[in-house]
């Protein structure tokens, strides 16, 4: 019989097509998503994942020295390189010897920022070594730590769910079950079993697609660490490994399942129809991640929204610290479940699953053919919808057009503020925020950009209201005068043009979270990146790619899809060159480096140590740090 | 026409769990509005205090001062909030002032009396009043503004750039004039534009409403009955899209008017007809109506927003078989809807364009008006607000042609298939 209700689940009522298309949707949204991250990860991950190879795991004696070790170096690597540079200057050391020890240093330096994050992990881990592992979180983190309302799953389980004893009512099904032999309650039960199989295995399919998407994307690797080592679970009670971690949420989850189904079916018999049902159980279920989302009331509700996330029940204590007027205050963002806690809860949702399962029965058992009975429908619908009213009340650019011929040159060094065209000088002033344009014939200065509503006119102490921007660099081209935008109090920032024609603006790059929606209050995000990266320095750009310097990072953006690939770490402040698609640049040894773009490889020349460079015509010129800083050439073509 | 409307009303919405759940989401409604006014936000940098026992003094003291300074702004109410403000910093100014309970104060402490006054009535005051003679004020920044435009609309015709000419001619046009001569707390008005969990009940409450709408008469075969009579086919189909309006319009105004009812109970909201720029995180809003008129503007655009969420469910019951893949896609389609709302403000093109094409962004009228959003279409400029507008109308009117399609046409094959079959 439980085959045969599966059959007409699946088969008849096109179920099988429904998960289908909710599981593809679901993976669909995985990939869309992503993965919890770090802005100076993202930047580095081969650094990163190196440091990880090395270090992660349980902490040892041998380890601890090698890390600490290793910051020694990256603490001091800059003055290291100092030292054997003034060595080499001098003639005390040879240069193969020069490069041989320098290049130690060099990587620490490159990679210091991926390393200062490792280190952090490690001061986390050496608190509780037993229980506190270096890993790499990324991962993990974004398959525990996220709370947000699996709103498929749901959709899915209502779509599969709701018609399991609707339909039998709306097509007349019912009178026909009812008067069968075993009509009256074996169908009842081996419908629910059948439901409640069903469910979970819908809960273990979605689950599934999680843990290999998320393995795909970057990896679960280490999964028999401790929970304590992801420091979102710093406070948590549950010391159990990662992977068994996963699967105590997985059957939270199944469980969340089957009682959501427990109340589709009885509120299916009660009420005999689609509408009704859809309605009440997707209200009792999306309702409380809207009222309670994101905080510790929503596990502890007698409904199913909290056991269908699950990840809570795990979470320790959620603090969030602010600096107001009166000092440092923290308030508490979430409050750990003790196990003693959600033992008891476990039996009430088990009690209340029987029960449900029990009243399912009882009512469609008990069924009654008084068509007329216009009262009696009234009474029971009234009940019905009563008791969950009660329940409720318990609860709460654009492109330019660039010109074809793509090469041209660009001097980082000087013009990154001030760029002399046929007519016009454009020059950006960083501390009034604004550029100048100064029209060589008419001698007039036009300010730019031309915004009525600039952020100077008025401020405001409300920090909600904060909208002020920061100008960082300008790039002329081609009659068009770009320029680089910062939003005050978010991450990312925008690329401007004008055209020096009509004055016209238009957006290049957008790189702002610029969606604001929370769902009325469902989704509440509370991780943020906490790395803040150095403002960017300088910006240039042609038809394909825009490359920026932030810090010692040099990253190119593919302007057709908005992926950012970080060519350099190891670049010195405004030190670059651009020509004709290949990128000079100081890095921080102090020797001159090429990116090339058409085969996108970057190659040290080694013979040209220099501290400031320029292009004329084709040409670099450099002061040549291995002969007295007298200025060198060396020639772009060769 | 008029009875038919009434006998669609009584038989889609008339309906007991309709208006059991209708009275149960008006209910919830005040609780949650209740609960945040009781416990404010859980943020550190909140403007609300909760209503506490902990808090009954400084509201108490609030009240007091607010009665005192509130109405229109004379130069011995802005003398009268300088001075306190000026002696309070006096005293905190050099750290060594007592941490104990004092007597004699608003608050019960010295620091609370210095956050009191000065985030809750200099600050305020200051933004709005031409008496505070040391810092700009709105009217002297919005004159400036209208200087930048007044200058950029000179110098974009030099240049030809009819596009950025047009959008200054249009703040010259909506920003000139404005003055604010009344002090009252924008804050709480603030609040109720953006108080939008009552838009979720609505849409609950369409789902419950229209989803079953054609789908009940196929399973009753009423539909190739009704298809089969003289007004079956465009009159029946027009009365259940109008007979949809009226039932959206009537949520949305019940809804509104609870939400203002209950806000002016708990919060007062005092100055009804005070400027909408008078409050602070409006102050770059084009539109120069009233508070209250505003609140009657996003209504109206709430109406038609989900007017326009409505029809597409009924859309979509006229698909299918079933109410459960309506119901299923609607609630996808909400999800979708309003993700794409949030690109409201986006400076992209494709992202605007997408946003536009969503009725959810009618839902926000604060984001659409509390800065000037404009888009650019063939060199002139609009207003996001207008172009959504326009959008969505055009949007319905073609689901409505959709729908007249499918009812009729569709129908109109089966009772053909039928005939045919009979006679062979």
């Amino acid at each position: 019989m439980i085959v045969f209700e599966w059959k007409k689940v699946l088969i008849k009522q096109k179920g099988l097509l429904c998960i289908g298309i909710m599981f593809l949707l679901k993976i669909a949204l995985l990939f869309y998503q992503g993965y919890d991250s770090n802005s100076i990860i993202n930047s580095n991950e081969e650094g990163y994942k190196y440091y990880i190879n090395l270090y992660q795991g349980k902490l040892t004696e041998e380890k601890e020295k090698s890390i600490k070790a290793e910051y020694d170096s990256v603490t001091n690597a800059q003055a290291y390189l100092e030292d054997l540079s003034h060595k080499k200057r001098n003639g005390e050391i040879g240069f193969k010897e020069y490069e041989e020890k320098s290049k130690k240093y060099y990587e620490c330096l490159k990679n210091a920022d991926v390393f200062n994050l490792v280190y952090n992990q490690y001061y986390y881990a050496k608190e509780a070594p037993d229980v506190r592992y270096i890993i790499d979180w990324r991962g993990w983190q974004t398959l525990l730590s996220h709370d947000a309302p699996d709103v498929l799953l749901i959709v899915c389980l209502l779509i599969v769910m709701v018609p399991l004893f609707c339909n039998e009512y709306e097509s007349g099904m019912y009178s026909l079950l009812v008067s069968s032999v075993r009509g009256k309650y074996k169908v009842a039960i081996v419908k629910l079993l059948s439901a409640f199989v069903l469910s979970a295995g819908i809960v273990i399919l979605f689950s599934v697609a999680e843990y290999i998407c998320v393995d795909f994307m970057v990896g679960l690797d280490n999964s028999t660490f401790p929970l304590q080592s992801l420091k979102f679970f710093e406070y948590s009670d549950w010391y159990v490994s990662l992977r068994q971690a996963f699967v105590i949420i997985v059957l939270f989850r199944i469980v969340g399942a089957v009682l959501f189904t427990a109340f589709i079916s009885v509120v299916s018999v009660i009420s005999k129809k689609t509408i009704v049902a859809l309605f009440t159980c997707s209200t009792l279920v999306f309702l409380p991640y809207i009222v309670y989302g994101g905080t510790t009331t929503l596990y502890y509700l007698p409904l199913p929204s909290g056991l269908l996330v699950g990840a809570g029940y795990l979470w320790g204590d959620n603090y969030l610290s602010a600096i107001t007027e009166e000092g440092v205050d923290r308030i508490i963002l979430f409050q750990k479940i003790s196990k003693n806690m959600i033992t008891l809860l476990m039996l009430m949702f088990v009690i209340e699953i029987v029960f449900l399962f029990l009243t399912c029965i009882v009512k469609y058992s008990r069924h009654t053919f008084r068509l007329n009975n216009f009262g009696n429908k009234i009474r029971k619908f009234s009940c019905a919808l009563c008791v969950l009213t009660i329940l409720l009340l318990i609860l709460t650019g654009c492109r330019t057009e660039m010109s074809e011929k793509d090469n041209f040159t660009f001097n980082a060094s000087e013009e990154w503020r001030c760029v002399k065209t046929d007519e016009y000088v454009i020059s950006l002033d960083p501390e009034k925020n604004i550029i100048t344009a100064e029209n060589l014939d008419k001698g007039e200065q036009i300010v730019l950009p031309k915004d009525p509503f600039r952020q100077d006119i008025y401020e405001t102490e409300d920090r909600s209201l904060k909208r002020g921007y920061r100008i960082r660099s300008i790039f002329v081209r081609d009659g068009w005068c770009y320029y680089l935008k910062e939003i005050l109090q978010t991450d990312g920032f925008q690329i401007y043009g004008i055209d020096l024609k009509d004055f016209k603006e238009e957006l290049i790059y957008n790189g702002i979270q610029e969606n604001d929606k929370n769902f009325f209050g469902a989704f509440f995000d509370r991780r943020q990146d906490q790395t803040s990266l150095p403002s960017v320095d300088y910006f240039f750009l042609n038809a394909n790619y825009i490359y920026y310097l932030q810090g010692k990072r040099l990253v190119r953006i593919d302007r057709n899809t908005n992926s950012e690939t970080v060519l350099a770490l190891d670049v010195k402040e405004r030190s670059a060159v651009y020509h004709n698609g290949d990128i000079y640049y100081i890095d921080t040894l102090n020797r001159l480096s090429v990116y090339k773009e058409e085969d996108e490889t970057v190659n040290k020349i080694d013979s040209v140590y220099t501290d400031q460079i320029s292009i004329e015509g084709k040409r670099i010129r450099y002061t040549d740090l291995l002969n007295d800083k007298n200025i060198g050439y060396y020639d772009i073509e060769t | 026409m008029i009875r038919i409307v009434y006998f669609e009303i009584r038989k889609n919405y008339l309906r007991s769990y309709v208006v059991i759940a209708l009275l149960s989401f008006l209910l919830i409604n005040i609780l949650i509005i209740y609960k945040d006014y009781l416990y404010g936000p859980n943020d550190l940098y909140g403007y609300f205090l909760p209503h506490t026992a902990e808090y009954q003094k400084w509201w108490q003291s609030y009240q007091e001062m607010y009665d005192k300074v509130s109405g229109k702004l004379t130069a011995d109410k802005a003398r009268f909030v300088v001075s306190e403000y000026r002696r309070l910093d006096a005293m905190v100014a050099d750290g060594t002032y007592s941490r104990e309970k004092q007597e004699g104060t608003y608050t019960g402490y010295i620091w609370g009396d210095y956050v009191f006054i000065t985030k809750y009535f200099y600050r305020p005051m200051k933004y709005v009043s031409t008496y505070m003679k040391y810092v700009s004020t709105y009217e002297s920044a919005i004159k400036q503004v209208i200087e930048n435009a007044k200058d950029n609309i000179e110098f974009y015709s030099q240049c030809g750039n009819n596009f950025d000419k047009s959008k200054n001619e249009f703040i010259v046009k909506h920003y000139s004039g404005r003055k604010i001569d009344v002090f009252h707390n924008g804050k709480f008005w603030k609040l109720l534009f953006e108080y939008d969990f009552s838009d979720l009940l609505i849409v609950l409450l369409l789902l419950l409403g229209v989803a079953p709408m054609f789908v009940n008469e196929k399973n009753t075969n009423m539909d190739k009955l009704i298809l089969s009579s003289i007004k079956g086919k465009f009159s029946m189909t027009f009365v259940k899209v109008f007979s949809i309006f009226l039932y959206t319009a009537f949520l949305v105004i019940v809804f509104s008017g609870i939400n203002f009812l209950v806000c002016k109970f708990l919060y007062g909201l005092s100055g009804i007809q005070m400027p909408i720029y008078a409050v602070e995180a409006y102050q770059y809003t084009p539109l120069n109506c009233s508070v209250g008129m505003f609140y009657v503007l996003q209504t109206l655009l709430k109406v038609v927003g989900l007017f326009v969420f409505a029809t597409w469910i009924c859309l979509l019951s006229a698909l299918f078989q079933r109410v459960v893949y309506p119901y299923a896609i609607s609630t996808l389609s909400v999800v979708l809807g309003i993700y794409a709302s949030g690109y409201v403000a986006s400076v992209e093109t494709s992202k605007t364009i997408w946003a536009l094409m969503s009725p959810f962004t009618l839902l926000r009228a604060n984001k659409l008006f509390n800065e000037l959003l404009g888009i650019n279409i063939r060199d002139t400029f609009y207003l996001r607000a207008h172009v959504a507008l326009i959008v969505q109308i055009f949007i319905v009117l073609m689901i409505f042609i959709l729908i007249y399609m499918i009812v009729s046409i569709r129908d109109l094959r089966v009772i053909k298939k039928l005939i045919t079959r009979e006679s062979s």
